[in-house]
């Protein structure tokens, strides 16, 4: 649905040149909830601009469907106005010289190709229940809370049914609270429309609860894109490791048997990075979810003795700090597991298929 | 505890006006008390105006308190004519200094309209050569009589009357239009750079193409700011004197400024003050009533600024070969504010007597007029009095200014908003009223203290007029002083006056400059005020101009106008350069 082929977008005020998307490639198929994931200044919203057509690359290609909307070689720049895109904005620009009903129908009445009347209230109704905002029609804009109006933006971005749907961190203005609640709720709705979603963000538990695909942006490049599931277990090298969540770090070698000799002791790993000859240094990593304890031994691989150091309550998680072989481990459990005290002696298991390596 | 030491309630409490024994901050007492002097000044002055409008008769002699003056004003038709001209005026001025502003702003900072900097350079250049003299240049280019565009059309070209005439409401509030245009255009491109971008991106992404989006959503967005800034333009123009005074007396066609001034300074008998006091008050209550719609259209368009989390700027709109258009309406604006006034005004300064531009007229230019004029002993005094205020002025208005800044942002004084709306009165009144009250207060006062013709009348009605424009300029620049950077100073004990000295000045100089600079430049171009209060010994260049037009010598204006801008614009425009810059070291 959106076929991205070597875009390059470079801001050039003031000092040095900024090249805020690098050479991106992207393949984002029909119905997919897309999500991209950065750190702050990565390049993520100019990405997203650049597909709306708010942005005009300096290369590279961008197709919608079977459209290419903009192709820097060729010379094609659709204006955003005719690339029927829908997009929810960070800070929801939801006009505030409008009441809900006109946000929403104004689009439909002033673009090409508009609706009749009859036909434009019979979407914004339908916007609106499909965002639960029914009855706030006549509502003036800014007389709505902050989750009204991302809601009230995200009712204007689909009544103009668009086959892509845009999202720039449209949770980040609202409480803790309200954003998960809002988040289910637009997982829930782009899956019963089946339109395609490009989200951006920088919280990866968002990106996790959502994406069927991420990809993971730094300084301008996509570093990894795949099934969210498989870039939390198997992220391409350290940094994108880092990125999703916390995460032990262990240095090592690795021997003659393919197994990696850490601080921790011998550890038995699955897939060794390409270049992870014998001798090669490695970098394993394991999060801290993926650590085992128990008192007693269960004898399978990547077993060790450890003591607990500390023991943190964190609601519905235990953290604990372990030192294994006098190398910090952090873990957490769940409270449903028994507690170990402070000082108890007990065994840590690193699951074979749990453990990354990456080359050093 | 021991005297001198601080204490954390003295933290708390800021600056205090109740010293306590043992300490006594005098400094604080003292920046306290040229704060209330100034405001009291102003408020002062008012009331005169007021004062003035109940009694009759000449200023010194005691009168009984009457409402005479007003049943004179309002029982005589003409006066209603000068009302109705008046407004007919402004509600010109504003339809053509709005719209054009709105433009400049809209290409300024909405499209990629190539040499942004040279074009919002060119809109400001206006400033370097006062209004009078502008308004001098159209008359010597469209008047019926002496405009040389007309006398061209009608000797050279053998049209049977002449076309133009610039001597008319519309010809007038057109010039005055053009002046005020930059005005328009700053304050509209200010609420479009609050505006988030984001609600026009929103129309463009979601279908809706740039003529609908602009009509339908960035206008209206800054309508309540555009209706502030013709509320504000409108008060400007009501009160305004050089465009009125030059070309309306030409043609008598009198607004309510000329008006009051040719009842001060009638062409026959007594001055009538009383009259003028009445027509006075009567235009303050008008320009206060004013200020009310023009707050509610200024929290209106504020309310309407939903800030972005991040601020980002939006891809600016490709013109194409719009461009050329864009350039062209700035370019043709130039000519209009600029080129054709300096123009016509050289053109007058090198003939003998007016003529069609022809060859024989090529043939008679001299520089004549320039010998002459600039050995006048007259003119030089004038310029050194001009310089003068250049500089007492400005000085003057930062020393005021500064102490009502720092007791509005600084103090927890009670009633400190009161000074900061006191401070801000003299912009929606006219100015020439404060002239006149000054000038009033000199003759009641004068077998006291001989101040009448003084220059440093000139100096007090600019200083107090002004003051609001620096306390405007310098609230802002303290707030943005953190309160803890004068806090750790006053627990070191310095006094009020040295944390200003050495902590607040320093910290704010960008702010002073601009402020300083600035008011030099509006000392520079006033004629109202100067006009009001003008005798042989306080004039000014502004003054000397006008004493010449209006003596008929209009040739020898235009030769000293074309000196005074030649003479002063390096002066001038060093000062607009560098304000620029300080305005760009305050803003980041
Ligand atoms: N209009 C612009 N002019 C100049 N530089 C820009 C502009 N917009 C973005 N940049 C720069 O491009 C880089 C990428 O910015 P972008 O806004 O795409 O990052 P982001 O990943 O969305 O960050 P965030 O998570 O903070 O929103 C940054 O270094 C930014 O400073
Ligand atoms: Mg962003």
């Amino acid at each position: 649905m959106i076929e991205i082929r070597g875009l390059s977008k470079i801001f050039r005020t003031g000092g040095d040149p900024v090249h805020a998307v690098d050479n991106v490639s992207l393949s984002i198929g029909e119905r997919e909830f897309f999500v991209l994931l950065g750190l702050s200044g990565s390049g993520k919203t100019t990405l997203l601009r650049s597909i709306a057509g708010l942005e005009k690359p300096e290369s590279g290609e961008i197709r919608l469907g079977d459209r290419v909307v903009n192709s820097a070689e060729r010379g094609i720049f659709i204006p955003p106005s005719d690339r029927g895109v829908g997009m929810v904005f960070q800070s929801y620009a939801v006009w505030p010289h409008m009441t809900v009903f006109d946000n929403i129908a104004f689009p439909l009445l002033n673009r090409r190709g508009r609706l009749p009347r009859a036909q434009v209230r019979e979407r914004v109704r339908h916007a609106l229940e499909l965002v639960q905002l029914s009855g706030l029609e006549d509502r003036p804009a800014p007389m709505l809370s902050g989750g009204q109006q991302q809601r009230v933006a995200l009712a204007r971005a689909l009544a103009v049914e668009p086959q892509v749907l845009l999202m720039d961190e449209p949770l980040s203005n609202l409480d803790a609270r309200l954003r998960e609640e809002v988040r289910d709720e637009i997982k829930a709705l782009s899956q019963k429309l089946g339109v395609t979603v490009f989200y951006v963000t920088h919280d990866q538990v968002e990106a996790m609860a959502l994406a069927d695909t991420v990809a993971v942006m730094s300084h301008g490049k996509i570093l990894q894109t795949g099934p969210a599931q498989a870039v939390y277990d198997r992220p391409v090298d350290r940094s994108v490791g880092e990125f999703l969540g916390s995460m032990n770090e262990l240095e090592g070698r690795v021997d003659a048997d393919g197994r990696v000799v850490t601080g921790v002791g011998s550890l038995a790993c699955g897939l060794l990075p390409q270049e992870g000859d014998p001798g090669g240094e490695a970098l394993v990593g394991v999060r801290p979810n993926d650590v085992y304890v128990s008192v007693a031994a269960t004898g399978r691989e990547n077993e060790f003795p450890a003591r607990v150091e500390s023991r943190v309550f964190l609601g519905d998680i235990v953290a604990y700090q372990l030192s294994v072989n006098g190398t910090a481990i952090s873990c957490k459990t769940t409270v449903s597991e028994p507690a170990f005290d402070p000082g108890a002696n007990v065994h840590v298991r690193f699951p074979r298929d749990k453990l990354k390596v990456f080359a050093r | 505890m021991t005297a001198g030491n601080t204490t954390l309630q003295d933290l708390d409490t800021a600056p205090r006006l109740l010293p306590r024994l043992g300490r006594v901050d005098w400094s604080q007492t003292l920046i306290v008390g040229v704060a209330v002097a100034a405001a009291a000044t102003i408020v002062i002055l008012l009331g005169l105006i007021v004062w003035m409008s109940l009694r009759t008769g000449v200023p010194a002699q005691p009168s009984p308190y009457t409402l005479e003056n007003y049943h004179t004003l309002l029982s005589d038709p003409y006066n209603y004519e000068v009302l109705g001209t008046t407004l007919a005026f402004a509600l010109v001025t504003i339809a053509v200094a709005v719209p054009s502003g709105a433009v400049f702003a809209w290409l300024l900072e909405r499209t990629d309209l190539p040499g942004k900097t040279a074009a919002a350079t060119l809109l400001s250049m206006g400033i370097l050569i006062p209004t009078f003299l502008k308004a001098m240049g159209w008359v010597f280019l469209l008047h019926p009589r002496i405009g040389a565009l007309n006398l061209f059309l009608v000797r050279v070209v053998g049209l049977e009357s002449s076309p133009f005439n610039i001597a008319t409401v519309v010809g007038m509030g057109f010039v005055q239009g053009i002046t005020l245009a930059p005005v328009a255009y700053v304050m509209v491109a200010a609420a479009l750079r609050r505006m988030n971008p984001a609600l026009v991106e929103a129309a463009a992404v979601h279908g809706v193409g740039i003529v609908r989006s602009l009509l339908r959503v960035e206008l209206p967005l800054v309508w309540p700011a555009i209706l502030s800034v013709m509320i504000w333009l409108f008060t400007i123009a009501i009160a305004a004197f050089d465009v009125p005074a030059v070309i309306g007396m030409t043609n008598n066609i009198f607004t309510f400024s000329t008006a009051l001034y040719f009842m001060v300074n009638p062409a026959e008998g007594l001055p009538q003050y009383g009259l003028s006091g009445a027509f006075g008050t009567i235009m303050i209550g008008l320009s206060l009533f004013l200020m009310i719609p023009y707050f509610a259209a200024l929290r209106h368009s504020h309310r309407y600024q939903i800030i972005s989390g991040k601020g980002y700027q939006t891809r600016p709109i490709e013109l194409g070969r719009w461009r050329l258009l864009g350039w062209g309406a700035l370019l043709l604006y130039v000519l209009l504010a600029v080129v054709l006034p300096l123009v016509s005004m050289l053109w007058a300064s090198l003939l003998p007597y007016m003529q069609a531009p022809s060859w024989r007229a090529l043939a008679s230019l001299s520089l004549e007029r320039y010998t002459s004029v600039f050995v006048d002993d007259a003119l030089i005094t004038s310029g050194l009095n001009t310089l003068f205020l250049m500089f007492a002025v400005p000085t003057a208005i930062l020393f005021f200014s500064a102490a009502i800044s720092w007791v509005v942002t600084r103090s927890r004084l009670r009633g400190r908003m009161v000074l900061d709306a006191i401070a801000f009165l003299p912009h929606p009144v006219p100015n020439l009223l404060f002239a006149l009250a000054i000038a009033y207060l000199a003759l009641v006062v004068s077998h006291v203290v001989p101040l009448y013709g003084s220059i440093h009348l000139l100096v007090l009605a600019y200083t107090l007029v002004w003051i609001g424009f620096g306390t405007r300029t310098l609230n802002s620049n303290m707030l943005q002083v953190h309160r803890e950077l004068e806090e750790a100073a006053q627990v070191g004990g310095a006094s009020a006056l040295r944390i200003v000295r050495k902590i607040i000045v320093p910290l704010i100089r960008p702010g002073l400059v601009y402020v300083w600079i600035w008011t030099s430049l509006l000392a520079y171009r006033e004629l109202t005020m100067a006009v009001l209060l003008s005798s042989p010994e306080n004039q000014v260049i502004s003054t000397f101009i006008w004493g010449e037009w209006t003596g008929g010598g209009l040739g020898d204006a235009a030769t000293a106008g074309i000196l005074m801008v030649v003479i002063m614009s390096p002066l001038v425009a060093g000062f607009w350069t560098v304000a620029r810059r300080q305005l760009d070291v305050a803003e980041s």
